[in-house]
């Protein structure tokens, strides 16, 4: 395992003649970034002997916040300008940033779309090293600080020296006031030095080895005064902002060098390439799903967990949710949902964050398999609460079984520590503990991975072997009995379907769907056309492909339910983040259960006839991902895009649990973010009755549910609750009642609930819950249904529907049904798996627009708002 | 009435550009309106005097209208869409007016940190205008200028609007705005010089 072999392009697959011939063709690395303002795409030729990238192409644009629609389109012009086509490409090399969120976003979505249908490598670079890279082709010689605008008046400072053999980075990502950054720079020590914290460098074999080239090539300036050192140079998109502020830290460069070019995202891939840290050919190593944006700190919520964590707070962890509401603080949090949430895995071995109350457990393990090098629990519990560490146990019927911990240093996680009990050895628990480890790692910014383990022990060193890790060499005499340590780095050790932690329902929607009866029938060549569609408007990133019968042969939600329930609520931040960590494998996962379910051996992204998304509407950062995704494979593929509104999902949903579902009818669709009564005179031309002016159902029973200290989401929790209470228990208000409209208003509602407890706890008692739910919910549900009523009566439609999370309230459906019972009216209701949101809905609908034709452009962008009622 | 003065943290020692150096330099203005349109035709007047970059920050309770106003300025920049509550999805954006309108509602937000995930930063700072509701939720987060627009709803029903400036440049926009005779804005008891 060392760079002695050179890869070659047939590495990648088992080498059939065609297959070899298609990857002989394939000889370019497609690179772009929209970190900032502007569109950089570069396209270069690889040479494999040499690892070589040379320049064929480099374009840079002002996107203006557009990148999603301009990118693509560029892409396209680019490779068509210099006679390249799409299945020459061998290698997407996309900039991971430091920069915009929503730019980065943007273009590692793209990037991912594009490798995946590509099924070559993705290789993620940094945005500011492409920048350095420029100068440096640039002629640019020295020390040169790059400082990227993060907004807020903060930067992104990294420093760097430029000389003849290249680029050499001297520090980390992260995120700093810009007047701090402009102070460091002024009264810099790390030039002088050579390497900021020397100690903790020195501890793996690769810094080191950077530090003593650093070194030397800085040894004879060291000593000498600043005023004689070469002068600082400058680059970086927050000379904008602060240009004069950085003025006095040395020289600026021309503007043209401040921000990524095509070319700078080539020469950082061929840096990464000749230093063993990347394969352009080898798209195992770089498999799409692993690219990640550069995350410089971890959100906030998760950072006050690490803390939680920490303490060893007494807790029932039997009891679970029943201890949380007493607490003061009232978050639900991964003490108490994540862990007790963990299940066991079909080995049953449940893995979870290491908490203080295991330190004990993980000290007596270590001291049964480390030996002298054991730590002690003082050690242990030392660790947790630290911002750069991160710490996973194994049990088995609650017992310690394993557990490991790792430290992230400069964009790198040490593996601290790997132990397993050795009678639960050879169960892939290691292998697991190490990929929670390096996911944790990951989101703090590691991209590589180094680890010292014993000389002798060969099993150990096998099992990163097998993940792709290398020997850099060994560390004489550097256990306590005087073992030689063998140094290995290699990449992040996240496991191969790495969907972000979350849970993954397959096919859920799908075993409702009366087509699936078919079963056998379906094992044969599938109908046309096959439209897989992805879904990432909220909380879900789903996948699920559709046949020309309009069978589902495929429906996969990874659910960020679980995850959200750490921190009691949507959190923004979070949903958004988790959909394009998780895209590739849900993708992964609908395809190879579609192949399954079709009965052929594989299915890819050739095998489609459309890519569709959900465009409109949502969280913006959330649908961005899924669009920026779809298109990128979509042109990959060259197959077309279809954009589909999530409402109207909802509609066709409908069509799932009863597939003789036909218009016009009266839908209800009630979710966390809509509330609205829609008149559906035919496929396609739809009309708004009357929506929510405030809060969406979902929303206030979130709400509610949250001042009742009953954790996310609120919908189940509350409806659990009031089963158990008197729903005229307390009056209260149900808004717009008599409007005479079909509009609806939830936030007096939720107002009035809240401020009944507040008052029942302001007297001393404390409020009866399932009474409030009760009473709460059958507001809800009394002007759901009286508006349902009055809306059935004005358009004379004879069939009522149902869709949207809220749609599996028991109460709800209770009450439509005995009130279409006595309309006369046929109720139709999709199965519950099919209410919440899912990528079923969307490709039933995108199979609608395929036979219309109704594509849409490359430049085509996702939208928060959409009117439902205007076909688009 | 909520006055945020008193919650920023103390000036940043470097530059006037900072986040933290934000400066509730005296110009206030008042306005009764007693219907959603009066509202609305307040808010209109406001549209013509918007530059690229301008922050509005609208505070007041949940009803008070601070949907109505955003909806008025809409009208007055040549937004023909129609403009509703940005709740559940955090951020709307109207780009097809004299200048890109946008529209947050920050409560669902619980830190900071989301900020920077719903690309809050990167907005404020580009192009166009952004109105900002529930923006006093995370006072470090608000930029070095902007406009303060409270509406207050009384008992009888009636709406009181206030304006109030922030830093330099919704100082020179509350300026023009209130001396335009259509807003019929009148200075308040409130505000210095």
């Amino acid at each position: 395992m060392s760079e002695q072999h050179p890869r070659s392009e047939h590495a990648q697959g088992e080498p059939t003649v065609a297959s070899a011939a298609a990857a002989a063709r394939r000889r370019f690395a497609l690179a772009f970034d929209t970190a900032n303002e502007i569109i950089a795409i570069g396209l270069g030729a690889l040479h494999a002997e040499e690892r070589t990238v040379e320049v064929v192409a480099s374009a840079e644009a002002a996107a203006h916040r557009a990148s999603n629609t301009q990118l693509l389109p560029r892409v396209d012009a680019l490779l068509a300008e210099a006679g390249v086509s799409r299945d020459e490409v061998a290698c997407v090399v996309v900039g991971r940033g430091p920069g915009s969120f929503t730019g980065v976003r943007i273009a590692m979505a793209t990037a991912k779309g594009i490798a995946s249908a590509l099924e070559v490598a993705l290789v993620g670079v940094s945005s500011l090293d492409a920048v350095a890279w420029n100068a440096q082709v640039a002629g640019v010689r020295g020390q040169l600080a790059v400082v990227a605008d993060a907004m807020r008046k903060e930067v992104y400072p990294v420093r760097y020296v430029l000389s003849n053999a290249g680029v050499e980075r001297l520090e980390a990502d992260r995120v700093v006031k810009a007047e701090v950054a402009a102070e460091e720079l002024v009264d810099d020590t790390l030039f002088v030095q050579g390497g900021r914290g020397g100690a903790h460098q020195a501890s793996s074999a690769a810094k080191r080895g950077l530090s003593e080239r650093l070194g030397s090539a800085l040894a004879p300036r060291t000593g000498c005064s600043q005023r004689s050192l070469p002068q600082l140079r400058l680059a970086g998109d927050a000379l904008k902002k602060y240009g004069e502020l950085f003025a006095s830290c040395g020289e600026v460069l021309d503007e043209a060098l401040w921000t990524p070019t095509g070319r700078g995202l080539l020469l950082a891939l061929q840096a990464a390439w000749q230093a063993g840290e990347a394969n352009p050919f080898d798209a195992r190593r770089h498999d799409p799903a692993f690219a990640l944006p550069v995350y410089t700190r971890l959100s906030d919520a998760e950072e006050n967990e690490r803390i939680r964590l920490a303490k060893n707070d007494p807790k029932n962890l039997n009891t679970g949710v029943q201890d949380v509401a007493p607490r003061r603080d009232q978050r639900a949090s991964m003490n108490d949902t994540a862990i007790l949430n963990a299940r066991p895995a079909a080995d049953g071995i449940t893995y979870k964050p290491l908490d203080a109350a295991h330190a004990a457990d993980v000290a007596a393990l270590e001291a049964r398999v480390m030996g002298s090098d054991a730590w002690n629990e003082y050690l242990v519990v030392d660790e947790l609460p630290r911002g750069d560490r991160t710490w996973w146990a194994a049990y088995e019927d609650d017992a310690l079984v394993g557990y490991a911990g790792g430290w992230i240093v400069d964009g790198q996680v040490q593996i601290l520590k790997v132990g397993v009990d050795p009678a639960q050895r050879r169960r892939g628990i290691a292998r697991e503990l190490l990929a929670r480890v390096a996911t944790d790692a990951r989101d703090l910014g590691a991209q590589t991975c180094s680890l010292e383990v014993r000389a002798g022990n060969g099993g150990a060193q096998a099992l990163y072997e097998s993940l792709g890790f290398r020997s850099l060499g060994t560390r004489p005499r550097y256990y306590s009995d005087g073992e030689d340590a063998v140094i290995m780095e290699g990449p992040l050790p996240v496991t191969e379907r790495d969907v972000a932690g979350m849970e993954l329902q397959i096919d859920a929607a799908r075993a409702a769907s009366a087509a699936c009866a078919q079963g056998a029938a379906a094992r044969k060549a599938p109908t046309r056309p096959l439209i897989l569609a992805l879904e990432s408007s909220c909380d879900e990133t789903a996948a699920a492909i559709v046949d020309g019968e309009g069978n589902l042969v495929s429906d996969v939600v990874a659910s960020q339910i679980d995850f959200h329930a750490r921190f009691g609520g949507v959190v923004p931040e979070i949903a958004s983040r988790k959909h394009i960590e998780a895209i590739c494998g849900v993708c992964d996962e609908c395809f190879d259960t579609a192949a399954a379910h079709l009965g052929i051996e594989k299915l890819t992204w050739a095998d489609l006839d459309a890519v569709a998304a959900t465009y409109a509407p949502g969280l913006l950062g959330a649908l961005v991902v899924g669009v920026a995704f779809a298109k990128g494979a979509a042109w990959a593929a060259d197959k077309p895009y279809i954009a589909v509104h999530h409402l109207e999902g909802h509609l066709y949903a409908n069509k799932i649990g009863a597939p003789d579902f036909e218009p016009p009818a009266v839908v209800s669709l009630v979710s966390g973010g809509n509330t609205l009564l829609v008149h559906m005179r035919g496929w396609g031309d739809y009309e708004t009755l009357g929506a929510t002016i405030d809060d969406a159902v979902g929303e206030a029973f979130d709400k509610v549910a949250k001042a009742l200290g009953l954790g996310y989401p609120g919908g189940p929790v509350i409806s659990r609750e009031a089963a158990k209470g008197k729903a005229d228990a307390i009056a209260f208000p149900r808004a717009l009642l008599h409007s005479g409209d079909l509009r609806f208003s939830l936030s007096g509602l939720k107002t009035a609930v809240v401020t009944y407890i507040n008052n029942e706890r302001a007297a001393g008692r404390e409020p009866n819950v399932p009474d409030v739910c009760a009473s709460f919910q059958q507001a809800v549900v009394d002007v759901q249904v009286a508006k349902a009523k009055r809306a059935l009566e004005q358009t004379g439609a004879r069939t009522f529907c149902l869709g949207g999370g809220v749609a599996a309230n028991p109460v709800l459906r209770a009450a439509y049904e005995d009130l279409c019972e006595r309309m006369n009216v046929r109720l139709v209701m999709p199965p519950l798996s099919a209410c919440g949101d899912n990528a079923g809905m969307i490709a039933l609908v995108a199979l609608d627009r395929y036979r219309q034709g109704a594509f849409h452009p490359l430049n085509s962008d996702a939208q928060a708002h959409a009117d439902l009622d205007k076909p688009y | 009435m909520k006055d945020s003065r008193f919650r920023l943290p103390p000036l940043a020692h470097v530059g006037a550009m900072s986040y933290h150096s934000a400066i509730m330099n005296g110009l206030a203005y008042t306005r009764m309106t007693t219907s959603p349109e009066a509202t609305k035709q307040l808010a209109s007047t406001l549209a013509p005097y918007l530059h690229e970059g301008d922050v509005v920050v609208l505070s007041g309770d949940l009803g008070a209208g601070k949907t109505q106003f955003v909806q008025g300025v809409a009208a007055g920049l040549g937004v023909r869409d129609q403009v509703t509550s940005p709740t559940f999805n955090i951020l709307l954006e109207y780009p097809e007016g004299r200048l890109p309108l946008r529209h947050f509602d920050l409560y669902r937000l619980e830190d900071e940190a989301e900020l920077e995930d719903i690309g809050y930063f990167e907005t404020i700072e580009g192009d166009g205008v952004s109105f900002v509701e529930w923006g006093e939720k995370f006072p470090s987060a608000l930029p070095f200028s902007y406009l303060e627009i409270s509406i207050m709803l009384d008992t009888d029903g009636n709406r009181h609007v206030r304006a109030q400036s922030c830093g330099d440049r919704a100082r020179q926009l509350l300026f023009v705005w209130a001396n335009d005779s259509k807003s019929r804005l009148m200075k308040a008891a409130g505000g210095g010089a």
